[in-house]
């Protein structure tokens, strides 16, 4: 199965399922992953994004799980056990908004969402009024 | 808290009277009972990200009546880019109160006026010819002759108004075959050559890396302020008239990549990358040390090693460190500047100091070069820079009340005038918050008018 199209950082499963290897957690790795639809494990290496080893069927574990996958006909296949999200530069990193009310000296901050009667024109109510 | 950094060096020429009286003239506390330097300009700042918004905060900081003005109701594309959709400020703006604009706008739009005015309707063209009629600076940044086609940049502009001051800042000039690109603060860095020379050597891994901070959008900002307040001088006080400013990001950071440049045009040297070291200095460069400041921290970038920056490259100051960290043998095989700042050299003396410091924290270490009067200084994080007593008491740093958001950590002004003192008034303010207010007082609408402009999304 490993063959012309495993080069890089997309991992063809002879299933038929392309697995994306994140770049961040792949592009200099050397272990097992498994594919996302068939659970096949694979014993890659790659260095700077290049597939230098591999894939070759494994038994085991693996490593890491591939960031997402699709089938032949585009369907995504992802989730907790088959992919992996992509690390991120902070643990706590959220991507959505965190409403405070309080600066971290305990002080009023208007850092939640609002609506139009809580604002006097254009400033909040609270910092306005106090 | 962290420690204040009074160890090390001692200055040679100590005088606490001169200290004090410097402590009495920039006392941040009365900076807001002075005048201030550029009160009366009037600035219109077109601007959006960085570069083009840093410029005229400056211009703000210093007094002068900056005006920005956005794309009605959502803002100009910085309010929306960092950091991380995560930590916002309310309202975006009176018409979009359930979103927030993001930090990353902080700091580069300081003490300004807000209005909207969306360039792409017919109605924009002549608001922007009326506040353009009662300005003496335009500062903006979009793609060059962008405002021309519009026919609101400097060519129609100085027909309303011969002494209006235009600056336009962009990433690759405005004329020149390199023009048409957009560019970003990465961009700019990597074109202009810093990035050539930052990073890694190559056993390192030899990349190169980009700096965090958006070096190339504010020093780019400030050098275009100080090309404005020339312009403004020569206006006032010999031709009478306005300028045309261009300022390349590209130009400013190639401006500053020191002796690059003429070592290249005299030998055809190539300057190259070293890391956290330096080629022509050792030992002046970043060392790990072994333990975590904060081994209790959630954080994980604070639970890694500490580093410290250390500068010893004088004979008599390498002798020193080689005598605090027990190898006296260094000193005695290195003696010379010469011998020291060779490759080979400095793997074994930076490494020598990573053997010694891989049971200390970064601030054992610098205790350890302070006793024996040799510079240094620990990578400092955000925190630890926030909560520095020094740069309090300086006002570089400290609680903003801010009017509209509440209680802020802000920078403050960066430079110090004892008699008309930089300031900050308010962080930012919503979209349109001044639409109202400026509109009426220099282009001369009603409320009427304004409120269906308003309606309308042109304002």
């Amino acid at each position: 199965m490993p063959g012309e199209d495993n080069k890089g950082l997309i991992l063809h499963c002879e299933c038929g399922v392309k697995n994306y290897l994140d770049p961040y957690a792949f592009f200099n790795f050397s272990g097992k992953t498994r594919c996302a639809s068939c659970g096949q494990v694979y014993s890659i290496e790659l260095q700077g994004g290049f597939m230098t080893k591999g894939p070759d069927k494994a038994d085991g574990e693996p490593d890491r799980l591939p960031g997402y996958a699709e089938t032949a006909d585009f369907e995504p296949i992802s989730g907790p056990g088959k992919t992996a999200p992509s690390p991120k530069p902070r643990a706590d990193i959220l991507g959505r908004p965190k409403p405070i009310t309080q600066s971290i000296r305990g002080r009023p901050v208007s850092g939640r969402p609002l609506t139009k009667e809580d604002l006097v024109g254009s400033k909040p109510r609270m910092i306005m009024e106090g | 808290m962290p420690r204040a950094r009074t160890g090390g060096k001692k200055a040679a020429t100590e005088n606490s009277d001169f200290e004090e009286w410097c402590q009495q003239e920039f006392n941040p506390a009365a900076a807001f009972s002075k005048p201030e330097a550029l009160k009366g300009y009037r600035v219109l700042s077109c601007t959006q990200y960085i570069l083009g918004p840093s410029c005229a905060a400056y211009l703000g900081e210093l007094g002068a009546e900056v005006i920005k003005i956005e794309q009605p109701r959502t803002g100009e594309p910085m309010r929306h880019t960092t950091p991380w959709n995560e930590p916002l400020l309310y309202p975006l703006s009176r018409w979009v109160p359930e979103r927030g604009t993001g930090l990353g706008f902080f700091g580069a739009n300081y003490n300004e006026y807000f209005v909207g005015l969306d360039f792409h309707r017919p109605e924009a063209k002549e608001l922007m010819l009326k506040l353009a009629a009662k300005a003496d600076v335009v500062v903006e940044n979009y793609r060059p002759g962008t405002f021309d086609r519009w026919g609101i940049g400097y060519r129609q502009l100085k027909e309303v108004n011969p002494r209006l001051v235009y600056a336009w800042l962009g990433g690759f000039g405005g004329w020149g075959h390199g023009r048409g690109r957009a560019s970003y603060d990465i961009l700019g860095q990597a074109q202009g050559g810093a990035f050539g020379i930052t990073g890694w050597q190559e056993e390192f891994g030899g990349f190169p890396s980009k700096h965090t901070i958006w070096l190339a959008d504010y020093w780019g900002g400030m050098m275009q302020a100080v090309n404005i307040l020339a312009a403004l001088y020569w206006r006032d006080t010999v031709s009478g008239e306005g300028t045309f400013l261009e300022y390349s990001q590209v130009d400013g950071v190639t401006r500053q990549l020191e002796w690059s440049l003429p070592v290249y045009g005299r030998y055809g040297v190539v300057r190259q990358r070293w890391g956290g070291w330096d080629t022509e200095l050792c030992v002046n460069g970043i060392i790990g040390c072994g333990k975590s400041s904060y081994p209790d921290s959630d954080n994980p970038q604070e639970q890694e090693e500490g580093y410290i920056t250390i500068t010893a490259y004088q004979d008599e100051d390498f002798i020193r460190l080689c005598d605090a960290i027990g190898r006296q043998d260094l000193a005695k095989r290195y003696p010379e500047l010469d011998s020291r700042v060779l490759a080979d050299s400095q793997r074994e003396i930076y490494a020598a100091l990573e053997e010694w410091a891989k049971d200390k924290t970064k601030e054992e270490v610098a205790s350890v070069l302070d006793k024996n009067d040799i510079l240094n200084q620990p990578v400092w994080n955000a925190k630890e820079v926030a909560e520095q007593p020094h740069w309090r008491e300086r006002g570089s740093i400290g609680w903003l009340d801010d009017p509209t958001f509440g209680d802020v950590l802000a920078q403050g002004p960066g430079y110090k005038l004892s008699e008309t003192p930089p300031r900050v008034r308010s962080a930012f303010k919503p979209v349109g918050t001044d639409n109202e207010f400026i509109y009426a007082k220099l282009a001369g609408l009603s409320n009427e008018e304004i409120e269906q402009l308003q309606e309308e999304e042109v304002i």
